[in-house]
């Protein structure tokens, strides 16, 4: 006599976790607030904060989390007994298209400062940015829609701009481009993902 | 011997007598939540945690604002205008320096 039959049932899921589109990357002095909740989503609650938009960029804005890991290995197992996190780097990497002083500062380092004189008798108006090695902290969010329409937000409160910057000045190929790359340098607990799932009751 | 034993006696006294509404609001961080925190405990953590590195170690801070031919000067993400702006205390040695390699004159208030 057969048993009972035999099931294959998957679990199943969830398109609507899919998510797709662009992340919106502000930058702040490190310690800025970030917006309500109400308005984690609202461009301007950013901006009247001192959040600064870095405009378009060529191909987003990517996120990498890399730790590096370290086998704790014993003599009668060949599989590591534990695995420890050694080192790990979080980068949020973007090719900023808007040609701006202030994004040029930010993708060399965010060490240099922007003077400006105002246009005067015989004093065309100018800015001029002065490069420096001392690389300025700042704060960044990376905001995007989740898979209810609102808003969520990574929050790392201390990152530093360092990596190659290479523009290309060319005739119609291309726009000019300034890759940059933040590297996280707080403490873990202090990086916060916020997704904000439902409106307020009142 | 008997010294040490007379403080408690009025604490006993003030527990038996009702709780003025000062003691009260004293006594109520006794009965704060245990357990893990909540998302806006966290969230809330997170804030403190980021505005005290911010400040670190360095103090108060400061409001500078820009004197001369120039109208602004940015640096890190502030800019300082010729209106006094508040500048972190973190940040106002390297704003003065920023200010001094680029010749802006740069002003704090005393």
């Amino acid at each position: 006599m057969a048993g009972p039959p035999l099931v294959y049932t998957p679990p199943n899921y969830v398109t609507n976790n899919v998510l797709y589109g662009v992340g919106i990357l502000f930058t702040a002095v490190p310690g800025t607030a970030l917006p309500s909740d109400q308005n984690l989503g609202v461009a301007t609650a950013w901006t009247s904060l001192g959040w600064a938009y870095v405009g378009a960029t060529e191909a987003g804005v990517t996120v990498t989390f890399n730790p590096s890991t370290q086998d704790i290995n014993i003599e009668e197992q060949p599989t590591p007994v534990a695995v420890i996190v050694s080192t790990a780097t979080l980068q949020v990497t973007c090719s900023m298209s808007e040609e701006t002083l202030s994004n040029v500062n930010l993708a060399w380092g965010n060490g240099g400062s922007i003077a400006v004189t105002p246009a005067g008798a015989g004093q065309p108006g100018k800015s001029v940015m002065t490069l420096s090695t001392n690389f300025a902290a700042m704060a960044c969010a990376v905001i995007g829609k989740n898979q209810s329409g609102y808003a969520r937000v990574l929050s790392i409160p201390t990152v530093m701009s360092a990596g190659q910057v290479q523009t290309a000045y060319r005739r119609a190929a291309q726009q000019r481009l300034y890759p940059m790359t933040l590297n996280a340098t707080c403490p873990f607990n202090q990086i916060s993902w916020t997704d904000l799932t439902a409106v307020a009751t009142s | 011997m008997t010294e040490p034993a007379q403080p408690a006696a009025p604490a006993k006294a003030e527990a038996a007598a009702p709780a003025p509404p000062a003691a009260q609001q004293q006594a109520a961080p006794a009965a704060a939540p245990t357990g893990p925190l909540s998302e806006a405990e966290q969230r809330q953590l997170s804030t403190l945690l980021a505005r005290q590195a911010a400040v670190g170690q360095t103090g108060e801070p400061v409001r500078m604002k820009v004197t001369g031919g120039h109208s602004s000067l940015s640096y890190g993400g502030l800019t300082v205008g010729t209106e006094f702006t508040t500048v972190p205390a973190s940040m106002v040695a390297a704003i003065t320096e920023a200010a001094a390699d680029a010749g802006v004159e740069i002003t704090q208030e005393s």
